[in-house]
């Protein structure tokens, strides 16, 4: 057969190495390569953590979020609402370390689902307690003082003041009437309003006066129909935009 | 030189890769005596051409000899070689994707497990030859055709099948069913 012929390179291999035509790598070289693979997916998950907590810290201080609950416009608003981009961003990070972590490790034997799974997770369980630490809030109302600068950029989707959007209203009551259902509020840059309420509108936590509210419907002038209205806490970095009357992006 | 060293069979191949890596580099000899033949056996099997099959494992060689400070003993020996010899034939193969491929060899396990009785003639018909079986590898794609010639001709497990083609080890499984299914579905 074949396969049976025999062969013997043995000569011509140690020629080559006795000439130094091949020579070893150094450990040093692997001990390096290693370094950098470690240091490489490390960063890569340490990135990905920080920019989930990010990712949850904007959905936390996007308005729509508390508008949940309010129907389903505010389902819409929520899902329209939600930073797609640092998502994406985050999905590419992961999908890098798990590739450098197949690549360098013996995760190959598990199926590629099994480590994206694995690592997914953990990013999104380290992600979740580092938003909780209140890291995000912290370097964001430090950013908010500054006219330009990196801060700036990475945390302007939370420092937008464009809390109001085609189907949510926030302000803060200064009157109600009760008999027709109605209510008297200002908006963002002390813009005065009106809140119309129906038979059927949804109420979670009425608000009073001096309350701020959210309210989800349509509008029309000056009047906002609500189809759907609570009373909500702004966080600190949203509020100022109620109370200042920033404008957008300021 | 070779002539002075003590007697290589007292160590496995994990102490021997040790040894030359920290006090005798001529003691690769006995790395390549121990593998140059079952890889030889392996990379034509894979390319099909046995003068090439031999140029192909002396670059396998030099290859380890470069990178032995790289190999992690986590892995087997074995495994390690057979994916560096793997991938230099992969690299011949698609260099050199105009040369027919001849068939492959049959060997004596082929035809061991084939009179067996063991799981593969369960699924292949019995009553067939191994000359159509050795066909059907033949006519198999080269996915399949690698998983079978590490499972039946270098009786690999399937998690060093794993490791030297750095597929899962369901994916191997997989395979080897489907490739299994193939022959048989051809009437081999």
């Amino acid at each position: 057969m074949k396969n049976q012929r025999s062969i013997d390179i043995q000569k011509q291999i140690l020629e080559k190495i006795k000439s130094q035509k091949v020579k070893m790598k150094s450990k040093m070289f692997f001990t390096l390569q290693k370094l950098g693979f470690k240091s490489s997916f490390g960063l890569l998950m340490a990135l990905s953590v920080l920019i989930f907590s990010l990712t949850i810290f904007f959905i936390e201080q996007q308005a729509s979020t508390q508008a949940l609950g309010l129907g389903g416009q505010a389902y819409s608003a929520f899902l329209s609402d939600l930073p797609f981009s640092w998502l994406a961003f985050v999905t590419i990070l992961v999908l890098l370390a798990t590739l450098i972590f197949r690549k360098y490790t013996l995760a190959y034997r598990k199926p590629l689902k099994h480590s994206l799974t694995t690592l997914a997770l953990m990013v999104i369980l380290a992600g979740g307690l580092f938003s909780a630490t209140g890291f995000h809030n912290g370097l964001a109302a430090k950013a908010a003082g500054y006219d330009f600068g990196f801060l700036k950029m990475v945390y302007r989707r939370a420092l937008d003041c464009d809390i109001n959007q085609a189907h949510i209203l926030i302000g803060k009551v200064i009157s109600v009437d009760k008999e027709n259902k109605r209510a008297e509020v200002i908006t963002r840059g002390h813009l005065p309003m009106i809140i119309q309420l129906f038979s059927d509108t949804k109420i979670i936590d009425a608000p009073r006066i001096g309350d701020v509210f959210l309210a989800v419907g349509y509008k029309e002038g000056i009047t906002f129909y609500a189809q759907g209205v609570r009373k909500i806490t702004l966080s600190a970095i949203k509020n100022r935009c109620l109370v200042e009357g920033k404008l957008q992006g300021n | 030189m070779i002539g002075n060293q003590p007697n290589m069979n007292q160590f496995d191949d994990n102490q021997l890769v040790e040894i030359i890596r920290t006090k005798n580099q001529e003691l690769f000899s006995e790395l390549i005596i121990r593998y140059q033949h079952k890889l030889f056996y392996y990379v034509n099997r894979l390319i099909n051409h046995p003068d090439e099959a031999e140029d192909v494992v002396q670059d396998v060689f030099l290859k380890v000899y470069k990178n032995l400070h790289g190999y992690d003993a986590k892995l087997k020996f074995s495994s390690w070689i057979y994916r560096i010899a793997h991938n230099e034939a992969v690299n011949w193969l698609r260099r050199n994707t105009k040369i027919k491929l001849e068939s492959i060899e049959q060997s004596e396990y082929l035809e061991n497990v084939l009179s067996d009785g063991r799981d593969i003639t369960e699924e292949l018909d019995l009553k067939v030859s191994i000359e159509k079986v050795r066909r059907g590898m033949d006519q198999l794609p080269r996915k399949y055709r690698e998983v079978m010639i590490l499972k039946f001709l270098e009786e690999k497990s399937y998690e060093e099948i794993s490791d030297i083609l750095r597929k899962p080890v369901s994916t191997i499984g997989v395979l080897i069913n489907r490739a299994k299914k193939m022959l048989k579905d051809n009437n081999i």
